[in-house]
């Protein structure tokens, strides 16, 4: 069916009545870049589109006590662009960057691309290293889910029926350590992932050590793993030992590709052993930037 | 079941109720006879259906029109302002930028918009700035000179219409 | 960035007004205001939506249809399918085959279509119709089709129709041969001198096996009609089509009227490229609008473009070049092998003839084959099948110049073809730019700014290619008259694409010495205009343009007689300035256009007249590209940082417009050597139908690109133009891989260049893809 309603609720609690009437034929619709083409190309059917842009609550982004918290209906754009992603979750402005042209990034949204579910979903990747978390709204109230444990597989999600999310929360970390986020495309610019990985580093005082690391991966497993054998690989060790041959060869060992239109599983393969040493050695510049800053 | 809107196009104020599925591109084509936002792609890769949305560049492709309920719309129709092409527009006539002239009416809303954000944009920054833009005639190299030129603020002074103004 | 009239000759450029100007476009205004009206912006009172079932099978009997349900749905009124064509079910050509027969022969393949009164009403109808299939053997590589034991899928044994294959040149298609047994469709076979022994003179031989991928020419604008037929059987069509005559006839042939009760529209069209020929929604607007009683649009979607489009072919190119010490090429063996997918419309012979006429080589055998597989069938795609044979050609010469150490450039010029020489099919070439173009690009600071350095572990190369187009020339005519307000008026019947209008002006302005702002240029419908041909193989400035030029003339002839009459003197004695005509022994004497209109009306009637051309020699263009590149040999990311390409036109009329021409060629040629394919599933299903996954360049991967418009007049055509839209294509695309094989310190045998192709290129473990 090409057909379905539409419904805009204006507060949360009229959400949830949308969601108690509808029940499981509900789609929350956020930026819709995603979801709209699925639609018209009916690859994914849908009876009734819950818009969520009427909810004040899940717009803008905003640090507090510790915590950078972006609404679900902050644009990629608004994420990407803002001087205090970039200052405390330098991965998911990479990420946010990366989500299609301008045009499309002033529509979609770090939710969305995170609940679209797709193992190419560029701040998936960005959101698992920076340990987020999504708020989730449902019939049974609020709570949270790691972003790593939101995606089940492709365009599978562990949202309940009925539930969206509210919020994507993003511990800050402390001024030692650094993100980034960065994938391979065919293009420069309008693209989608064939390999992207994602790290987090935190540094010891001196900034020469590793202490703590978090590597994850995009579009190279029916989920955002994180790759435990890269991590290790840089964890402890100081910077200037770092076998980055192991590194390369770790995330590849944790990765399990496949061959479609846009790579063969060898050549995600190859392309994850360059990626995951380059984005390490840019979250460790930002660390070591970030620790001089803090000093 | 069909959601009423109110939607201010191009200054002018629109009510009207629509198909949930039917996206801006729809409305602003088939009800409101803006035909000059294309379609090129319908999945937002091409930006030939590029509106203002509240100020900010949109791919009305992948816009409901019930998500533009009560937002100011800004088409290629109504980017010139006071009978005078925009510096983008103008530049763009001077410098034989738009060749089958399908994807101008994209790259016209996207370049003002850039152009709104960055005035004075480095070429790469444009270059960056005009990739959910594609074109197939010219290469680019015009389109990029054309925006370059309206930065610059060297544009041509081009009445609207061509003989109204006539010196 | 760009150089223009590099080696404009001054004879031709002397005394012009108005043309070799770079006049701004006409409409332009239009365009940037989003006023010009394209195919889908077409309505009507009434107007019904289509939606068109395809086939899902690569090869398939259809066994049973039942659009029963279908036609009872919601605001559906009309169903069509192959039992609404007038001819027998199908076909041997794709046009002919508005729905399929008792065959599918490609997945994407149209089998019926639904007008309703909404798009999602006709939608959902589609989804109604009940369709059963016997799958049959298909055969998806070209290869595998050529074997003995393949199964064949030709079907209909009527002869082919090769009108609009023929429109971009029809140079070579007399050697071509058609077959009847198997899935080789046709063959054709060039030969000169003596093989053998021209290998056995040369000190080097190269040779390799060059594939090419399938393109989509990508044009912004999707195929989009609307048709209306009125109470006395006349059918009107508004579309959007490269050549409205050739479609007129065609959509005649399909609704079984006489070509004088069609009228077709050409709406501006959003680009062609060799795509918008064909009737892909055109036939079925029109037939669906006589089943409903009321007007149809039909207007495609980019994943229909994409997965049930008309592209450009892939091919497998074997070439060998044998050369002395030196770089003297004594012999060239060429073998192309054309995939046509499902019908036979592949430039096969024109790509065979190309291999031998960018160099003038005494030895060669060139043999060409056209091979029906179960894929969407394909057609033009700017200057069709040579951007397959030149990067077959050029990457063999440039292993040549990498072996024989030798300077690209230098090694071209040592081999060029020349005025006088024969092309394989035996034409003598008139005066040709390819020299002008090497010596252009040679000397151009871009070139002289290469560099092979290494940058942040990235690899540089450059290189070089040459590639030429013979284009057409068709039959053309041009109204001109004179306006009372003095104004010229004049009316074509010619497609407004790529500028083609503000050319007209610029000639008709030429020759009647008026400003351009004082011609009115209007492009007719196929009721009103005369006859132009298809804006396809670069012929319209060289074509239309030859009969505007004829008409103004004569108009220009009958004015001043005229104004002789009025002033008492002599024609002779009559110079014309900005529309005012003055006597050259008597100043005094003048009188202006709008006097002489008056005078004319009352004397003889409005001053109007023809201009008419029959089909003339072709204009070879040639063109010659230097790239430079940068391949980061870890990613196999290719980088392209620097694009020069010299053009020869032979005479600009519009310098500005031929630029653009020559940059967007050059453009596309970087989508060929880098980003573009169209991939298809082993099962024949086009995969990447969207423009997320058919790459076009988007302005974030493309460099500045140089043009140097090169002017070698061409002696027919109008101030001496030659040929202009197609050859930019050629060499980019060439000069990219060459520079990447140069960058990487390897041979490269395929384009596009991917990732992944640069990695196994570089020997790594890539490319386990199905």
């Amino acid at each position: 069916m090409s057909r379905y309603e539409y419904v805009a609720p204006s507060t949360i609690d009229e959400a949830k009545d949308v969601v108690a009437e509808y029940g499981d034929d509900v789609t929350p619709l956020a930026g819709g870049t995603d979801l709209i083409v699925q639609t018209r190309e009916r690859s994914r059917p849908v009876r009734v589109l819950m818009a969520l842009r009427r909810l004040q609550a899940l717009g803008g982004h905003e640090l507090q006590d510790g915590i950078l918290r972006v609404g679900a209906m902050a644009s990629a754009y608004e994420v990407a662009r803002s001087p205090t992603v970039q200052q405390v979750a330098a991965a998911l402005a990479d990420s946010a960057e990366l989500i299609g042209s301008i045009q499309i990034m002033h529509r979609a949204t770090v939710a969305g691309n995170v609940c679209n579910a797709a193992p190419s979903a560029d701040t998936g990747a960005a959101l698992v290293v920076l340990d987020a978390e999504a708020v989730v709204v449902g019939p049974e109230g609020t709570r949270p889910i790691p972003i790593h444990d939101l995606i089940q597989g492709p365009g599978q999600t562990a949202l309940a029926p009925g539930e969206f999310v509210q919020d994507i929360v993003v511990p800050v970390a402390p001024p030692n350590s650094g993100s980034a986020y960065e994938r391979h495309t065919p293009r420069k610019e309008m693209d989608i992932a064939v390999v992207g990985v994602g790290a987090f580093v935190r540094l010891d005082e001196a900034a020469e050590k590793i202490e703590e690391a978090r590597v994850a991966l995009c579009a190279v497993a029916p989920i955002w793993p994180r790759s435990l054998k890269a991590e290790g690989a840089i964890v402890d060790v100081r910077i200037t030992s770092i076998d980055w041959h192991d590194v390369g060869q770790g995330a590849a060992a944790d990765a399990s590709p496949i061959s479609d239109l846009r790579g063969s599983a060898s050549m995600r393969t190859e392309l994850l052993k360059v990626y995951a040493p380059r984005v390490i050695k840019l979250a460790i510049a930002r660390a070591q930037q970030n620790s001089r800053n803090g000093a | 079941m069909s959601v009423s809107i109110s939607m201010t196009v191009n200054g002018w104020l629109h009510e009207a109720a629509v198909e949930p599925r039917a996206r801006l591109l729809d409305f602003l084509r088939e009800d409101l006879g803006l035909t000059g936002t294309k379609e090129g792609c319908g999945t937002g890769d091409c930006g030939s259906c590029t509106v203002l949305l509240d100020g900010k560049p949109v791919n009305s492709c992948l816009t409901l029109a019930a998500e533009a309920d009560g937002a100011s719309v800004t088409t290629v129709e109504g980017i010139a302002a006071d009978g005078y092409l925009n510096p983008v527009q103008a530049a763009f006539v001077d410098a034989g930028a738009t060749q089958c002239g399908f994807c101008t009416p994209g790259f016209i809303v996207m370049a003002t918009a850039l152009l709104d954000d960055i005035p004075n944009p480095t070429e790469e920054e444009i270059r960056y700035g005009l990739a959910g833009n594609l074109c197939r005639c010219t290469g680019y190299d015009k389109i990029i000179r054309a925006v370059q030129t309206a930065a610059a603020g060297d544009s041509p002074r081009i009445p609207l219409r061509p003989n109204s103004d006539a010196s | 960035m760009v150089d223009t009239a590099v080696a404009r000759d001054a004879k031709i450029a002397g005394g012009h007004r108005s043309v070799g100007s770079p006049a701004a476009r006409i409409d332009g205004i239009p365009n940037v205001t989003g006023a010009s009206l394209f195919g889908a912006d077409y309505s009507l009172p009434g107007m019904l939506w289509t939606k068109i079932l395809r086939s899902s099978h690569a090869h398939a009997r259809i066994t049973r249809i039942d659009i029963s349900k279908a036609r009872a749905h919601r605001g559906v009124r009309a169903v069509a399918t192959a039992e609404d064509l007038p001819q027998d079910r199908d076909a041997a050509s794709r046009m002919q085959n508005v729905f399929a027969g008792e065959f599918v022969l490609f997945v994407g393949q149209p089998v019926a279509a639904v007008a309703a009164v909404t798009e999602a009403d006709a939608e959902e109808a589609v989804d109604l119709i009940e369709l059963d299939y016997e799958p049959l053997p298909a055969v998806i590589d070209p290869l595998e089709a050529m074997e003995p034991d393949a199964p064949v899928i030709r079907h209909s044994a009527d002869p082919i129709d090769r009108s609009e294959q023929r429109i971009h040149t029809d140079v070579g298609s007399e050697s071509e041969e058609e077959t009847e047994d198997g899935n080789v469709s046709s063959e054709v076979h060039f030969a000169r001198g003596d093989l053998e022994a021209g290998f056995a003179e040369a000190d080097v031989i190269v040779e390799g096996r060059y594939r090419s991928a399938v393109l989509h020419q990508s044009y912004l604008e999707p195929h989009a009609a609307l048709a209306a037929w009125d109470a006395a059987g006349n059918l009107t069509v508004w579309c959007s089509t490269q050549g409205q005559f050739h479609i007129r006839d065609e959509i005649a042939k399909i609704v079984d009227v006489p070509a004088t009760q069609v009228k077709v529209i050409g709406t501006s069209i959003g680009g062609g490229f060799g795509g918008k020929l064909g009737g892909l929604v055109t036939h079925m607007a029109a037939i669906l609008a006589r089943k409903a009683g009321a007007p149809v649009k039909t207007v495609i979607r980019r994943s229909e473009e994409l997965g049930g489009g008309t592209p450009a072919p892939a091919s497998v190119i074997d070439v060998k070049i044998g050369a002395k010490h030196d770089g003297v090429m004594t012999a060239l063996e060429g073998r192309v092998v054309m995939d046509t997918g499902a019908f036979p419309e592949a430039p096969m012979s024109i790509a065979t003839l190309l291999l031998g006429a960018i160099y003038d080589i005494p030895n060669f055998k060139l043999d060409g084959y056209e091979v029906l597989t179960n894929k969407l069938s394909v057609t033009a795609y700017r200057a069709p099948g040579a951007p397959n044979s030149i990067f077959a050609l050029e990457a063999a010469v440039g292993e040549l110049a990498r072996r024989l150490e030798l300077d690209p450039i230098g090694l071209r010029l040592k081999n060029e073809i020349k005025e006088g020489d024969k092309w394989p099919d035996g034409e003598p070439l008139g005066p040709i730019g390819l020299r002008q173009c090497l010596e252009a690009v040679r000397d151009h600071p871009t070139y002289q700014s290469r560099s092979s350095e290494p940058e942040n572990g990235k690899l540089r190369g450059w290189s070089v290619a040459a590639g030429g187009w013979p284009g057409g020339s068709g039959p053309a005519a041009a109204a001109l008259h004179l306006n009372e307000d003095g104004s010229i008026r004049v009316l074509v019947g010619a497609i407004n694409l790529t500028g083609t209008s503000t050319g007209f002006a610029q000639i008709a302005a030429e020759e009647l010495r008026v400003p351009i702002e004082r011609v009115q240029v209007i492009l007719g419908d196929t009721d009103e205009a005369p006859p132009a041909p298809v804006s396809g193989g670069s012929q319209i400035t060289y074509a239309v343009g030859t009969a505007v030029k004829r008409g103004g003339e004569e108009l220009m002839r009958l004015i001043k007689n005229v104004a002789a009459e009025r002033l008492k003197v002599e024609p002779e004695d009559l110079e014309a300035i900005d529309g005012v005509l003055q006597s050259k022994s008597d100043g005094e004497k003048k009188i202006d256009y709008a006097l002489v209109a008056g005078a004319a009306i009352a004397a003889g009637g409005p001053l109007a007249a023809t201009g008419s051309k029959p089909r003339l020699p072709t204009a070879p263009g040639y063109a010659v590209a230097f790239a430079e590149v940068l391949v980061d040999p870890e990613t196999g990311q290719v980088d392209l940082v620097k694009l020069l390409e010299a053009q020869d036109v032979g005479f600009a009329i519009n310098p500005k417009s031929v630029e653009g021409q020559i940059q967007g060629g050059a453009v596309q040629g970087f989508g060929y050597a880098v980003t573009e394919e169209l991939l298809f599933d082993e099962e024949g299903r086009p995969i990447n139908t969207a423009f997320l996954d058919y790459r076009l360049p988007t302005s974030y991967d493309t460099p500045d690109v140089d043009a140097v418009i090169v002017e070698v007049p061409n002696k027919h055509g109008p101030y001496g133009a030659r040929i202009v839209g197609e050859p930019s294509i050629i060499p980019p695309g060439a000069a990219i891989t060459n520079a990447i094989a140069a960058a990487i310190g390897k041979s490269v045998y395929d384009q596009p260049m991917t990732p992944e192709r640069v990695l196994q290129a570089l020997g790594r473990p890539v490319g386990d893809a199905s």
